[in-house]
């Protein structure tokens, strides 16, 4: 079921007073926040080469939009028209909106594809559309070689490059830049279904792509060759794959490997990034091998652990491998109803087999765990439990469908593992005890240390037997921490020591940042933006399989008034949830909020999205200065070189005396950034050093030139007529009047009557050294002239500058030297007192609370 | 020299006014792009502290920068905005009246016009941002097939060439282009020595008639606001969409515009919610009269020329600098004798358009339009409208253009005296302040 909206140009819209472009049919219900969302999408040009109807491209589209708090998913195409009521060129846009439940497992693009859903002509009247309209189930779409890939650009690998793309870094959209006329649905078509499944939908992409929008992600943008967008593309350098050239795809990899090969990388169940998989393999692969296992060959490590790992299977294997994953709706059991009786028996037959395999390996690994007490080793135990229990769980289902003895069987096998499961819960209780022990002994002896520095999501569960902390990031009792000054968003932290394991995945996209948690199911979740930003939605992952099970909802999430957002009911806590935040400015989302845990066990943790360039430090220039910062940036500390702070928080500005009476600094905290105003400042402070340099540089280069010049010289002065050459080419040079003898002398007076000021020098000098000589003749009187002034601004450069560099040495530094340093959103004036967090935090701020305030808001405490 | 910046510049995308020193810059390093409000292809904006000795700002990487952008919407503007206010002027229509047909007309017109007989040079401020206007006028004007019918596109409501900004949170807005022009008086004009100070700029939009109907003017599409700052209005009147001069006219003329079907709302409504929109930007009750003129500008006179034989529509009302001295001059009488003409054809056939445009403006003149010289033809093919580029003879487009330049620059374009033809007193002839030419 899905609900849509139709867009063209019609005498008479299904708004009131509506005609010429607008919409024409829409569901019953649909709000206007999601129909004016629609609406932007619609724009269309055809292309220069198109004169036809059939010549124009359609754009095929799948991204998401945001609507009343809520993220849906477009899948639509814009198409050019039949000639509207005034006959003038036309265009119809039709588009399926989805929630999450309604997604197709086969993904967009088959959607898509299927014939009947999208509409390609409208000559009704406006009409209210029913409230949802159901969808034909999609043909279902198994991976193969990429042959229009191949026949388009010589290498069907180019495919897999694209999927490549998107897998390392999915806040980078590809262009793909094909031939006029290419059937780019169909590339779309084969390159999604590289993908397995539950990933299809994660993949936006447009068969003809524009423009970018501010709100709307497109990761692929195949872009046809001959437009302008293809002529900017080429100018701007953006991340691209040129089809038009082709040739054999440079790149190496598991999906070119696949787009080639036609053979499908096999889906991890939990939904983490493929090559997350890897890593994951790479450690389980060493833990076994400290264990004193045997290291198992891919094959076998992926019938273990029933497809965790990720491997390369032929496409005929493909519906085995699907019985076991999970769709992308966590509908475990959404495979061909044939094809599971079908392989009902041997399904069977393989769960009993695995299950007792894996139960085996898990008595041996929990013997051996409980010999030496290895948490790893009991972390990758209740790993395979729970993968165990899953077979178990789907043994159930397949004894459903083969009878009562085949049930029978499971059920034995079932209770053979509840025994196991009990061994391992009671070795896991004796191994915490023991360790909560020798916690308690290690607290008796040595001071509580400071969370470890150096983490870089900073996620760790607060150590029960630290005491709180008294700020971000700092400890009182042991100083600060040290944090990183980036994030890296896709490193899991380390488990917490208590309260089960704590996984957090961030992956940060174009639209917003995905959170893939792990966590204990007695956590509550709360996620609140910072700043500016504003959670509008949040997502369960669909992979953990029990957020929708037919009508019944197992797992919940709702943001309140506050914005804050609830796992009412949390999925499987090895598995987690994904949440998804959207920040208010779409597109540069900055950073989150987010709170793990209860009471003492909370965690708080201010992430920033990769890519976000914020400068450190820096130093005023003429008028003051300013340096952007994220909107979720609410304070910053100025930190002079004596040591000396001074705490500035957004809506309070901050007079800074400068030392020895000289003047006064104004800074304030705004929406724009830190801006750092001097007041009555004195007159050396107003330009920097590095100003002084280029000028006298330039003046001494171009003054012997003109010195030259103007004594018959041309070879030397001839630089001169270059740099005319350079600047009077820019567009500027048509505000700027010609040079003349007078006004050099003029200047050059003004320069070396300046002794008190440098107001009237600076700007001569910012005239004469930039716009002013560009017009400079080659005239020899004027070259002489132009020889004596650079002679005079060279000369008082260089006083000046020996001037500003004491002044800066001296005086400058200690003040205007600026940290940007994130501080709590909630925090207030006194909790943010004056030197108690750490310098040079930027990107995570972490505090440990005491106990929750009001138990619904984390965040800092005092 | 110093450039003299005025104190508040208007954006012409949002027309936020602000301080020089608010103006951000555009990075040109590859790696700093993404904007809060314009996505994440756009190049970053950033407010400069340091400047090359060029005056170039340093972007955060260190790379110079010279485009400039507006601190509220970010959309780029040309940097001789910071020196001179254009001088906006609003065109409002139907939808297929034949406004962005009028407006690829009027441009090239008055680039041939304006140099060649008015002595003034007329070029784009930003050939950039201009350049869908432009690819229109190529289209029409510049064909190198132009015995092959062209159309232009339906001027889009979303999309298209008009900016997307999300202006508010997750709410995506979108701002007409604007389209400026940079005006100054050519050598052998009699003001040609103050060229530097007699420059002008002035600002055009291309809405979609649809974002005049009344309700359209939302948070979400604030693009007819422009309104409120225009120095000069256009209302551009569609005969061949009213009922009464259709009747009149299928007798006289043989344009298959006349065969389709009359769509939208009456033409008077639309006048009504431009006035009100006018007035409710300014903070002016209703009854009020604005005082600002209007230009009711009745398109596709080839089509209804037949009902007013007494005037003549085929040449253009002034007179060339050649002729009239050092400065081209507009033949006031005649336009005003055509004006008062129009304006008895409309109260003759559709008064209530006369009472309307008259009721909200204190001034209002009536000029005939023609932006093709001629029917479109219907291609069967496709379709579609279109004009064959070879058969183009535009007629008034101009006009409304040189009037509001001679009105509001007295410096540039003179009026004839009444009933002489010379130079009125108003024409001022400057004295050149600056440095020499």
């Amino acid at each position: 079921m899905a609900r849509e909206l139709v867009y063209t140009s019609s005498p008479q819209g299904i708004l009131p007073g509506s005609h010429g472009f607008c919409t024409v049919a829409m569901s019953q219900g649909l709000p206007a926040s999601m129909r004016i969302a629609l609406e932007s999408l619609t724009g269309y040009k055809a292309p220069p080469w198109a004169t036809t109807l059939p010549q124009c491209p359609v754009e095929y589209l799948h991204g998401t939009v945001s609507a009343g708090g809520e993220r849906f998913h477009v899948v639509g195409a814009v198409r050019a028209a039949t000639p509207d009521h005034s006959g003038r060129s036309n265009k119809l846009a039709h588009f399926l909106i989805l929630e999450r439940g309604e997604l197709d497992s086969n993904g967009p693009v088959a959607l898509l594809r299927t014939e009947g859903e999208i509409r390609d002509s409208w000559n009704e009247a406006p009409t209210l559309l029913p409230p949802h309209r159901d969808l034909v189930p999609s043909i279902h779409r198994a991976p193969g070689i990429c042959h229009t890939w191949q026949k388009l650009a010589g290498d069907p690998g180019w495919a897999g490059a694209l999927v490549s793309d998107f897998i390392l870094d999915a806040s980078k959209p590809t262009h793909i830049l094909v031939p006029p006329e290419t059937d780019t649905l169909q590339l779309a078509d084969e390159a999604v279904a590289l993908l397995p499944p539950e990933w299809r939908w994660r993949i936006t992409f447009s068969t003809y792509w524009q423009r970018s929008l501010p709100n709307h992600t497109c990761a692929w943008r195949f872009v046809f060759d001959g437009t302008q967008e293809a002529a900017a593309l080429r100018q701007q350098g953006a991340r691209m794959l040129d089809l038009v050239k082709g040739g054999p795809c440079p790149r190496e990899g598991r999906y070119v490997e696949a787009a080639r090969s036609g053979l499908l990388v096999v889906p991890d169940p939990t939904g983490s990034l493929p090559d997350e998989d890897a890593r994951h393999q790479h450690q389980l692969r060493a833990t076994l091998a400290a264990l004193g296992s045997t290291a198992p060959e891919r094959s076998d490590v992926s019938e273990q652990l029933a497809g965790h790992v990720p491997v390369l299977e032929s496409a005929a294997a493909v519906p085995t491998i699907r019985e076991r994953a999970p769709n992308a709706f966590g509908d475990s059991t959404a495979e061909t109803p044939g094809a599971a009786r079908t392989n009902s028996a041997g399904t069977l037959l393989t769960v009993a087999v695995m299950s007792f395999m894996i139960g085996g390996i898990i008595v041996g690994l929990f013997v051996w765990v409980g010999l030496r007490g290895d948490l790893d080793a009991l972390v990758l135990a209740e790993q395979e439990a729970r993968l165990t229990a899953g077979a178990a769980r789907e043994a159930e289902a397949a004894a459903q469908t083969t009878g009562a003895a085949a049930a029978a069987a499971v059920r034995s096998l079932q209770r053979e593992l509840e025994e196991v499961r009990r061994t391992r819960d009671g070795l896991a209780t004796e191994l915490a005890n023991t360790k909560r022990a020798l916690a308690a002994s290690t607290a008796q002896e040595q001071p509580p240390r400071p969370p470890v520095g150096g983490r870089s999501t900073g996620t760790r569960a607060a150590d029960p037997a630290a005491p709180p902390h008294n700020g971000p990031g700092t400890d009182a009792t042991t100083g600060p921490a040290t944090v990183p000054t980036t994030v890296p968003t896709t490193e899991p932290p380390a488990p917490a020591e208590s309260g089960g394991p704590v996984r957090v995945v961030i992956v940060g996209t174009e639209s917003g940042v995905l959170y893939d948690l792990g966590i204990d199911p007695t956590w509550p979740v709360e996620m609140k933006g910072l700043g500016d930003m504003l959670v509008t939605g949040v997502e369960l992952k669909p992979e953990a399989g029990e957020v929708l099970i037919g009508d019944k909802v197992v797992a919940r999430a709702k943001i309140d008034s506050n914005k804050w957002v609830w796992i009412l009911e949390p999925p499987d806590p090895l598995i987690g949830v994904d949440l998804s935040a959207q920040g208010g400015y779409t597109g540069l989302l900055s950073g989150l909020w987010l709170n793990v845990g209860t009471g003492a066990e909370r965690q708080t943790v201010a992430l920033e999205v990769k890519g976000h360039h914020v400068p450190r430090d820096i130093v005023a220039g003429a008028v003051g200065a300013s340096v952007q910062v994220p909107p979720w940036v609410k304070g910053v500390r100025l930190v002079g070189s004596d040591g000396t702070t001074a705490l500035l928080l957004e809506g309070q500005p901050k007079t800074i005396p400068l030392p020895g009476g000289r003047g006064e600094l104004v800074a304030s905290l705004t929406r724009e950034g830190v801006v750092v105003k001097a007041t009555a400042i004195a007159p050396e402070a107003l330009i920097d050093v590095a100003y002084y340099e280029r000028c006298r540089d330039f003046a001494n280069k171009y003054q012997k030139d003109a010195e030259l010049f103007a004594e018959g010289d041309e070879t030397r002065g001839a630089t001169l007529l270059d740099l005319r050459k350079s600047y009077t080419s820019g567009t500027s040079s048509r505000v700027r009047p010609p040079l003349t003898s007078a006004e050099l002398r003029a200047v050059t007076e003004e320069c070396k009557n300046s002794k008190d000021s440098l107001g009237g020098a600076y700007q001569s000098i910012e005239v004469m050294l930039g716009a002013r000589v560009a017009s400079a003749g080659d005239d020899k009187e004027i070259m002489r002239d132009f020889a004596k002034c650079l002679e005079a601004i060279a000369a008082l450069a260089k006083e000046r500058l020996a001037a500003a560099k004491t002044f800066r040495d001296e005086w400058l530094s200690p003040v205007f030297a600026v940290t940007v340093d994130g501080l709590p959103s909630d925090a207030t004036t006194s909790e943010a007192a004056e030197g108690s967090h750490a310098p040079g935090t930027l990107a995570l701020i972490r505090v440990t609370a005491p106990e929750s305030k009001s138990g619904s808001k984390g965040g800092a405490s005092p | 020299m110093k450039r003299r910046l005025l104190a508040k510049v208007m954006c012409p995308c949002c027309w936020n006014k602000f301080t020089p020193t608010e103006t951000l810059f555009l990075a040109t390093h590859p790696e700093e792009r993404g904007d809060e409000l314009l996505g994440p292809d756009e190049p970053r904006r950033f407010l400069p502290t340091r400047f090359t000795p060029a005056g170039e700002a340093i972007d955060p990487r260190g790379f110079p920068s010279t485009r400039l952008a507006c601190p509220r919407c970010h959309l780029p503007f040309p940097s001789d905005i910071l020196e001179r206010m254009p001088l906006i002027l609003s065109l409002a229509g139907m939808p297929a009246s034949g406004k962005t047909f009028f407006l690829a007309s009027a441009m090239w017109q008055l680039r041939q016009v304006l140099p060649r007989d008015f002595r003034i040079s007329f070029q784009d401020a930003d050939a950039f941002i201009n350049r869908p206007l432009a690819a229109n006028e190529e289209r029409l004007f510049l064909s190198d097939t132009p015995d092959r019918a062209v159309a232009l596109d339906k001027t889009e409501l979303e999309g298209g060439d008009a900016f997307a900004v999300q202006l508010t949170a997750g709410v995506t807005s979108f701002l007409p282009r604007p389209y400026i022009f940079t005006l100054r008086p050519r050598d052998g004009h009699l003001n040609g020595a103050s060229r530097e100070r007699l420059t002008y700029h002035f600002c055009l939009y291309d809405n979609a008639g649809e974002h005049y109907l009344p309700g359209a003017d939302t948070p979400a599409a604030p693009g007819t606001r422009h309104l409120s700052e225009a120095r000069v209005l256009m209302f551009m009147f569609d005969p061949l969409q009213d009922a009464r001069f259709r009747a009149k006219l299928r007798g006289v003329s043989r344009d298959p515009q006349l065969d389709l079907p009359i769509r939208g709302m009456r033409q008077d409504t639309l006048l009504t919610e431009l006035t009100n929109r006018v007035r409710a930007a300014g903070g002016a009750t209703t009854g009020t009269r604005i005082k600002r003129p209007i230009f009711l500008l009745i398109a596709k006179s080839d089509a209804w020329a037949p009902l007013v034989p007494d005037i003549d529509l085929a040449t253009e009302p002034h007179i060339p600098a050649g002729d009239a001295g050092r400065v081209g001059l507009l033949d006031r009488d005649r336009i005003t004798m055509v004006s008062t003409r129009l304006r008895e054809l409309l109260g003759e056939i559709a008064p209530e358009i006369v009472a309307a445009v008259e009721d909200g403006f204190e001034r209002v003149i009536y000029l005939p339009v023609s932006s093709t010289g001629g029917a479109p033809s219907m291609d069967p093919d496709t379709g579609l409208l279109k004009v064959c580029p070879s058969s183009l003879h535009p007629h008034w487009v101009t006009v409304p253009f040189t009037y509001a330049l001679a009105r509001y620059s007295t410096h540039l374009v003179g009026f004839t005296k009444p009933e002489s033809g010379t130079t009125d007193d108003r024409f001022e002839v400057v004295e050149d302040s600056s440095h020499g030419a």
